[in-house]
């Protein structure tokens, strides 16, 4: 079948929950996101080349205006894909890579294959992010408790980088430029991933004074996103050393 | 300008008195990403990350809405 665009909980509901063996890919986009532009087509194409295969069903679903499923799913990035068969998650794919998501389908998608014993995979949510060097988020955090926790996160590397995503796999483009820029004049820097803990993510908006991502902070102190970093750096080549050195 | 652009256009225009100003919606007209350039007196003498505060600090709102934002300043 071709892609079916879903447009309410219901109809997801209706989609996903009979049939166990077939194969559900879940594709989740924002109109926004600009990598989102380029995997909208590879899905739809995908989708098209294996319309005459009724045992995968393509879903694509606005992660904004359908925010419940999003979270149902902990969608935390888009383009993010989902593929699923009898309730259990068979992968999980964070990005656009057009590849990738092929590799993964021709490896779940049993069409040939008759399995009237359901041997139920084993549940393999596997995120392709790394996996930030912090210590896992507790339920409840207090104010104080998130504050005292963004301190130690801001001066956990002499030089901190706040971002969507991570170095390898940014989220973002101003992300993206700023850890290019990082790299171009080879510094060490710790990361990360504030689209992974949502309370990070917000309470260092109010930490720095800050609205938006990414946040650079050098020995502890914020130093700004990435149009003052690379204005810093155009007026003063060793912006980074002499940060490090005077804040120490 | 849209409608948008022009609301913030005259926020910025009013705070700053700037003698360059930009604002451009590059989100494709959703509203959501702006690049925006503000040169002003008000800035002069005034170290960047400060001068961006100043504009986050106007625009406190609205930037809470974006997802977002291409800031360059400068004193003149």
């Amino acid at each position: 079948m071709p892609v079916t665009e879903i447009e309410s909980e219901s109809q997801f509901t209706e989609l996903t929950k009979n049939d166990a063996t077939k194969l559900i890919v879940l594709y989740f986009h924002t109109p926004w996101a600009q990598p989102c532009q380029t995997m909208n087509q590879i899905f739809k194409t995908v989708a098209d080349s294996k319309a005459s295969d009724n045992s995968i069903s393509f879903l694509s679903i606005n992660a904004d205006e359908l925010s419940e499923i999003s979270e149902l799913f902990e969608v935390s990035a888009v383009p993010y894909i989902i593929l699923i068969r009898n309730s259990v998650i068979l992968k999980e794919l964070s990005g656009a890579d057009p590849k990738e998501f092929i590799n993964s389908l021709n490896q779940f998608s049993s069409s040939s294959s008759t399995s009237t014993s359901h041997n139920g995979p084993t549940p393999l949510a596997t995120a392709t992010a790394t996996k930030p060097q912090t210590t896992s988020q507790p339920e409840e955090e207090s104010e104080d408790a998130v504050q005292e926790r963004l301190k130690k996160l801001t001066t956990a590397a002499p030089i901190m980088l706040f971002m969507k995503g991570s170095p390898s796999s940014p989220q973002c483009g101003f992300s993206r430029q700023l850890v290019a820029i990082l790299r171009e004049h080879q510094v060490r820097f710790g990361f990360f991933d504030i689209l992974k803990d949502d309370s990070v993510r917000q309470g260092l908006k109010k930490f720095s004074d800050w609205p938006t991502f990414p946040q650079l902070y050098v020995n502890g102190e914020f130093q700004g996103g990435l149009d003052i970093v690379k204005e810093s750096i155009e007026e003063d080549d060793q912006f980074f050393e002499k940060a490090l050195q005077a804040a120490a | 300008m849209d409608a948008y652009e022009k609301k913030i256009y005259e926020i910025l225009k009013q705070e700053f008195s700037p003698k360059n100003l930009e604002v451009k919606d590059v989100s494709g007209g959703c509203g959501s990403m702006f690049a925006i350039l503000v040169e002003s007196e008000k800035f002069k003498g005034i170290p960047m990350i400060k001068q961006h505060r100043l504009v986050n600090e106007v625009l406190k709102e609205e930037i809470a809405q974006w997802h977002g934002l291409q800031l360059q300043t400068k004193g003149i």
